[in-house]
């Protein structure tokens, strides 16, 4: 694959907090329209992960690509291109969602109109039409995910980072997410970073698998790879879904693969 | 109780955690407190010491005024009391987030209340100690109290607080029954300002002020007579003051009746709060949740038309910046806690402001307290309020600005503009905020002190120099020393960064004032031919001046925007 196609590019990334090593030598790329799924145990490195390409923290070696642009020397053009979900996601309590929106709009500098029309839009498909003129402070749990999801797809951003999508959603808003996600990767290019521990959704939607652990990256790849790697690493027996592959590779507990 | 106890003891662990964070840095901590209390009471013992020193010196009538003013000063304080604990109770234990949590624990409602009381009392009250240990220290000496005076003030004191708390938690739980708590609140704030504005009215109208600084006899009689309204006997800052002038006198008999008066009082009331508690505290609260906070519908309300016009004027503005200049404006607008510390600020100056124009006025070289240099030492004195009323908001309110986007980071440091626009927006949104409310301020009260041209102009240049570095030393240091953790900007404030805010700021106002006093002061002592005057001594006033000034404004800043860009988050 050409180098213009890549959406993300991770070369060589470290990322120590004092003695403690988080991220250890990461290279990783990811293509336009590809939904990358990010998979490791608390602790493993994903957040650090993510918020060094989000520019929210340095790496300690190493450098991250947006659309081609590095985010620590050409921050400005590589976030035209980001939008991000947080794990946590604060919100200014004391404004209201259509304030929150036009802000978000506004720090994009996207015009009014169009703003509007995409809050339209996004309030509509997230379930949030009415509850505009509402204080966030009264806003409950998933609403606030429904609105981050809102403001960082609004800008029409070329990548999606997001950090645990799922929490605190009701089941058909995450059914609505996840078409949507598939939607914007296969039709309209966006490349997706999902990092979750909802590992049915990460094999219902991903295209390609990575799995960290001890920030390392251990497995990269389709979850038929997964499966064949598995059938390798264990001598030749099988799992019957993601989780079990998952704690297979990450050694995390007790995994039922089967004989074959 | 048990309940109570065990929530305070978890506070203790929370104290003795946050102290163990701060370990390394606790010497400064210590220092910076040590130097502000030092500070706030030699200047308070010394003001005090002096007011009460030329009072005592009217023939006649010098104790008996003395006593009087004890009494008009507690009145005062009284009432300050009973609304800021209003005030304090509604948001720590209404509106605070915290509450929900400890609703979900098997504890009694009113043992939550009764916590969250005690809290109350001392965050409303400590400002009350700060003031109250220089005026009775000073008071204590200059009527030569005997030993037994000030522990007994301590014991005088303690019901006195416990009093307007009490009052201020039975009205608080009878208004949150019936009313949403953050509309009590807006409704609390205007009844502050509306009794700030009252009183001056009644001192005004009265004419307490100004009969108090002429020496005819009919004039003190009145103001005697005056003050009198601070002496009636069903009021506890009337006993309060008889218990006082009591210790002063030694009856003992006398003081322990007026204590036992203050003790049963605010013990009865305790009492009333703790029958209302179990009934009202949980049906208030459950108030405040249903309130929904969303706009009524039917049109944008005042507020929201106000920020739709502000939004035009700031077309010209990069979009960006009109973006966080608003976004600025509307959470603090839109949270009473904030706005209501401004407004009771600025109550309190408005107060100030008021009574000295009857000191200034009144002060002809016949009275007693006129002398000399004692205008331009009032116009200066009033200069240095202005400025330390501006550091305070500085620290306040400029300096946790960056903190608190800490956690909201992920919102504009995503945002494809450069991570110093949201210090510069910051910086100039609180300089012109800062300015306009101070020079306004300054203006005013040089206007009604009618301070002479070249010293007006020379205040409001200097409140207008002072503006600048304080914003810069705020959001400098803002930026150097954030504290991501807290979202309380309270908290943000009185944390290592905002201690050292504090100092910065009144060592730098101490500096400037002092290096315009020497050549006000040389002028009038020494006569200088001008060219003299202005080489030897406004030349090198000016230049330490400029050195003093540009290094307050560009060190901090400089600092600031580079380890901003370097942040993490």
């Amino acid at each position: 694959m050409s180098e213009n196609n890549w959406a993300i590019q991770i070369e060589g990334l470290n990322k120590c907090y004092g003695d403690v090593e988080a991220v250890h030598d990461l290279s990783l790329n990811i293509a336009r329209g590809e939904l990358f799924t990010y998979l490791g145990p608390n602790g493993a490195g994903k957040t650090t992960t993510i918020k060094v390409l989000t520019g929210l923290l340095r790496p300690t070696r190493g450098r991250a690509l947006i659309m081609g642009h590095d985010i620590q020397t050409d921050p400005v053009e590589a976030k035209r291109h980001i939008g991000y979900i947080p794990d946590h996601p604060y919100l200014y309590e004391k404004l209201t969602g259509r304030d929150f929106f036009l802000f978000i709009a506004d720090m994009f500098g996207l015009a009014r109109q169009t703003a509007e029309a995409r809050m339209e839009e996004y309030f509509a498909v997230f379930g949030l039409t009415g509850a505009e003129d509402k204080f966030i402070e009264d806003y409950s749990h998933g609403m606030r995910q429904k609105l981050v999801f809102s403001v960082s797809l609004m800008h029409q951003p070329s990548v999606l980072i997001v950090d645990e999508p799922m929490v605190g959603l009701d089941p058909q808003s995450a059914r609505t997410l996840k078409n949507l996600l598939r939607r914007k990767a296969r039709e309209e290019g966006m490349a997706i970073f999902l990092s979750t521990h909802t590992l049915s959704v990460a094999e219902e939607v991903a295209d390609r698998i990575g799995v960290l652990r001890g920030g390392e990256l251990t497995f990269l790849g389709t979850l038929d790879a997964m499966r064949e790697r598995v059938g390798e690493l264990s001598g030749g027996r099988e799992a019957g879904n993601l989780e079990e592959l998952f704690l297979f590779l990450t050694g995390g507990g007790e995994s039922n693969l089967k004989e074959k | 109780m048990r309940n109570v106890l065990l929530i305070l003891r978890t506070r203790m662990r929370i104290v003795d955690n946050h102290l163990s964070n701060i370990r390394q840095h606790l010497v400064i901590h210590l220092a910076a407190f040590l130097f502000m209390v030092l500070l706030l009471f030699v200047g308070g013992t010394a003001f005090f010491y002096y007011l009460f020193s030329r009072v005592s010196e009217l023939e006649e009538f010098g104790i008996l005024l003395m006593d009087r003013l004890v009494g008009m000063v507690m009145m005062t304080f009284f009432g300050m009391l009973v609304f800021s604990n209003l005030v304090i109770t509604l948001s720590t234990t209404y509106i605070s987030r915290e509450i929900e949590y400890y609703m979900s624990l098997p504890v009694r409602h009113d043992s939550i209340f009764s916590f969250k009381l005690m809290e109350s009392i001392f965050y409303s009250s400590w400002g009350f100690a700060i003031l109250a240990i220089p005026f009775f220290l000073s008071f204590g000496l200059v009527r030569g109290a005997s030993f037994w005076f000030y522990p007994g003030m301590f014991l005088l004191i303690l019901p006195f607080l416990t009093i307007p708390a009490s009052l201020g938690a039975i009205l608080t739980m009878t208004l949150c029954a019936w009313l949403p708590a953050r509309r009590t609140l807006k409704w609390s704030v205007a009844l502050v300002f509306l009794g700030a504005a009252a009183s001056i009215a009644i001192v005004r109208l009265t004419g307490v002020g100004s009969a108090l600084f002429r020496e005819d006899m009919q004039s003190f009689t009145q103001v005697l007579s005056m003050l009198r309204v601070a002496s009636t006997l069903w009021s506890p800052h009337a006993w309060v003051s008889q218990g006082t002038l009591a210790l002063i006198r030694g009856e003992g008999k006398e003081f322990a009746y007026w204590l036992a008066v203050l003790v049963s009082t605010a013990l009865m009331l305790m009492q009333v709060c703790r029958w209302l508690a179990p009934v009202l505290y949980y049906q208030g609260w459950c108030l405040a949740r249903d309130s929904s906070a969303s706009r009524p519908g039917g049109g944008a309300p005042l507020g929201e038309r106000i920020f739709n016009a502000i939004e035009r004027w700031l077309s010209p503005l990069k979009p960006s910046t009109r973006a966080l200049v608003l976004k600025d404006m509307k959470t603090f607008w839109r949270d009473p806690a904030q706005w209501s510390q401004l407004i009771i600020l600025f109550g309190i100056l408005f107060v100030y402001t008021a009574n000295l124009r009857a000191v200034y006025y009144q002060s002809t070289p016949t009275t007693f307290l006129a002398h000399g240099v004692w205008k331009a030492v009032l116009t200066q004195f009033n200069l240095g309020a202005t400025c330390f009323i501006l550091s305070i908001l500085t620290t306040r309110f400029v300096y946790p600005m960056l903190s608190l986007e800490g956690k909201q980071f992920w919102v504009i440091g995503l945002a494809p503009v450069p991570r110093t626009r949201i210090v510069w927006q910051k910086y100039w949104l609180c300089w012109g905020t800062c300015f306009t409310l101070t020079e306004a301020l300054m203006l005013f009260s040089n206007w009604i002190l009618r301070v002479p041209g070249p010293m007006c102009l020379l205040s409001s240049f200097t409140v207008l120099c002072i503006s600048f570095g304080l914003t810069s030393l705020s959001v400098g240091l803002g930026a150097t020393t954030p504290n991501f953790k807290e979202d309380n900007p309270a908290r943000i404030a009185n944390g290592l960064g905002g201690t050292l805010n504090v100092i910065l700021s009144l060592s730098y106002i101490s500096l400037i004032l002092v290096l315009e006093i020497i050549p006000i002061y040389l002028a009038s002592i020494y006569t200088f031919p001008p060219t003299q005057f202005y080489l030897y001594i406004v030349a090198p006033v000016v230049a330490v001046f400029l050195l003093i000034q540009s290094a307050t404004i560009v060190i901090p800043m400089r600092i600031g925007l580079r380890r901003w860009n370097r942040m993490e988050f």
